[in-house]
């Protein structure tokens, strides 16, 4: 069954959106993260305009995460604290990133910056994920203790703050710091960024794993509010049939994983995320390593030049 | 239906016999309505010759999209890695669709002149470069390029035998448009050619692809009030997440 999408233009199978609506809304649910790094690049691949991808992207991603956003409030898996410093951090980022891509823009070099900014996040923090998920499911099986937090020299900077509910008494630095890259990030390339954010809040601020998802899903909440208004008002890019159409099947796929995380240890999330996103970057990589079927791109364009 | 259809012809080929055309062309659905479900048209073409001009004549049709700001693009091998170049060229007025359909596949007799006027055939295709070429590939390159590009997506038909002919007077052409066709007007143009090339006669005629229902609502919103889509964009996505929440916290 085919549905016609008003804004991307074109005709779209509807059981398709449905499933990776599914897919992505449980990953969401499960790990804390939009789905955005993983739906944006299969929405292009189905020929969906990046620039309506991008867009209807994070009006879905928004719907997704105020659902289990709400699931984790109920289960009070969310620092509300570290979440507002984040989002502080988080607002001056995204405003930097938007100058930061219109400058990339002026000078043409915008789809590069994307994709390579794309792979090297996702290999890096990828990598670093299962390694470290690995080594500490192997202390586990040692049966040593771990600490309840590594405490590195960044957590010791001034402004230090108790977060009673990650159990840290740290430095707001980090996370300001942590909130304005993940910010610059998102906005350039058009995700919520818990896919950063989640690994940065485990592994940077050291905070427990079960808190981070619902802390992150409250800053995703909040970042891709704005980038759907914005989104709308600067680029009329967002398709809300689109999607709505993923909603479906993300709603449904969002509770599911909230509860499937109950039944795993931190480190088994960390490392299953770490794995998924090992895969969606080696499809990257090898999008880019193989020669083309088509050698150009041939997109319309507005500006009356 | 193919009774009704050919009874419809019978009638307005009576009332072409009177007056006396050589050829008469029309199109079955002259609007094109983009729905929800909207998954690609058709644009049926029929029409009357006169009989005795029928041995050896060609009729063409041809269907021009409308006209397109298209920016092109080349994929590029940067260390290893294939990437989309910087520079673009972009064309204007390149049909969005193209088709074409004749009952003989030796039209070639029409001379040229004639078919780069009406745009017959692809090679015939009028576009024009908006900014400088920035890549090697001259406009005819470009042609061969976007050529391609449609062909893939069924943007562009070439059918030389695509109009079927009924007791030499009769003849009827079916055109189908993709799911991504663009909207706008699309001109459909009929030509009668004799056997010394020269033509006899044509039609134009136009179908308007438009967006119809909630989507056309939609995309007019998006358009006219872009601030207020995106805030409700962005409620309704709120709600959906909450009510979503709500029901399963229920079951």
């Amino acid at each position: 069954m085919e549905v016609y999408l008003p804004i991307a233009g074109l005709p779209i199978n509807f059981f398709i959106l449905m499933c990776l609506g599914l897919v992505v809304g449980f990953l969401s649910g499960m790990f804390g993260v939009g789905g955005g790094f993983l739906m944006t690049p299969m929405l292009i691949l189905m020929g969906i305009p990046p620039a309506v991808a991008v867009a209807s992207e994070a009006n879905h991603i928004l719907a997704a995460s105020v659902s289990g956003f709400l699931a984790h409030m109920r289960r009070a898996n969310v620092d509300f604290l570290m979440g507002f410093i984040l989002l502080i951090g988080g607002i001056f980022g995204s405003i930097i990133g938007v100058f930061l891509l219109k400058y990339l823009l002026s000078i043409g070099q915008e789809k590069l910056f994307i994709s390579l900014s794309y792979i090297f996040i996702l290999v890096f923090v990828g990598l670093w994920m299962l390694t470290e998920s690995l080594s500490s499911i192997k202390k586990k099986h040692k049966g040593k203790s771990n600490k309840l937090h590594e405490h590195i020299w960044l957590h010791g900077l001034p402004f230090k703050i108790k977060f009673r509910k990650s159990h840290l008494y740290i430095s707001i630095l980090p996370p300001v710091f942590i909130g304005l890259l993940v910010g610059i990030l998102s906005s350039i390339m058009g995700v919520g960024g818990g896919f950063i954010l989640v690994p940065a809040m485990i592994y940077i601020l050291g905070m427990p794993t079960q808190v981070v998802i619902g802390t992150s899903l409250l800053q995703i909440v909040f970042v891709t509010t704005v980038s759907t208004i914005m989104h709308s008002y600067i680029n009329q890019t967002v398709d809300v049939v689109l999607s709505s159409l993923l909603l479906i099947g993300a709603v449904v796929g969002a509770q599911i994983g909230t509860r499937a995380m109950a039944l795993l240890k931190g480190e088994q999330i960390r490392f299953l995320l770490a794995v998924i996103i090992i895969i969606v970057a080696s499809i990257l990589i090898y999008n880019i390593l193989i020669t083309p079927e088509e050698a150009f791109i041939i997109e319309t364009y507005k500006e009356a030049q | 239906m193919k009774i009704f259809f050919y009874f419809f012809i019978f009638l307005f080929l009576m009332n072409g016999a009177n007056a006396r055309e050589p050829l008469l062309s029309k199109v079955l659905n002259k609007n094109i309505n983009i729905t929800a479900s909207f998954d690609g048209a058709k644009i049926t073409v029929y029409g009357a010759i006169d009989p005795k001009l029928y041995n050896g004549s060609v009729i063409i049709i041809t269907i021009l999209g409308p006209p397109s700001k298209l920016k092109v693009s080349k994929k590029k091998k940067y260390f290893g890695v294939w990437l989309v170049s910087a520079k673009n060229t972009k064309l204007l007025n390149a049909p969005g669709y193209y088709a074409m359909a004749s009952n003989n596949n030796n039209f070639s007799l029409a001379d040229s002149a004639f078919l780069k006027e009406n745009q017959i055939g692809w090679e015939n295709i009028q576009i024009n470069i908006a900014n400088g070429i920035s890549l090697k590939e001259d406009k005819e390159g470009y042609k061969d390029i976007i050529k391609l590009f449609y062909k893939k997506r069924n943007l562009l038909v070439i059918e030389k035998s695509g109009i079927n002919i009924f007791e030499d007077t009769l003849f009827r052409a079916d055109f189908e448009l993709p799911g991504i066709t663009p909207i706008g007007e699309y001109k459909v143009n009929t030509f009668l050619i004799n056997k010394e090339g020269i033509l006899v006669s044509s039609w134009q005629n136009s179908v308007q692809v438009t967006k119809g229902g909630v989507g056309a609502y939609l995309y007019d919103y998006s358009k006219k009030h872009s601030f207020l889509y995106g805030v409700f964009a962005a409620l309704g996505a709120i709600l959906l997440g909450v009510t979503a929440s709500e029901i399963f916290r229920r079951i």
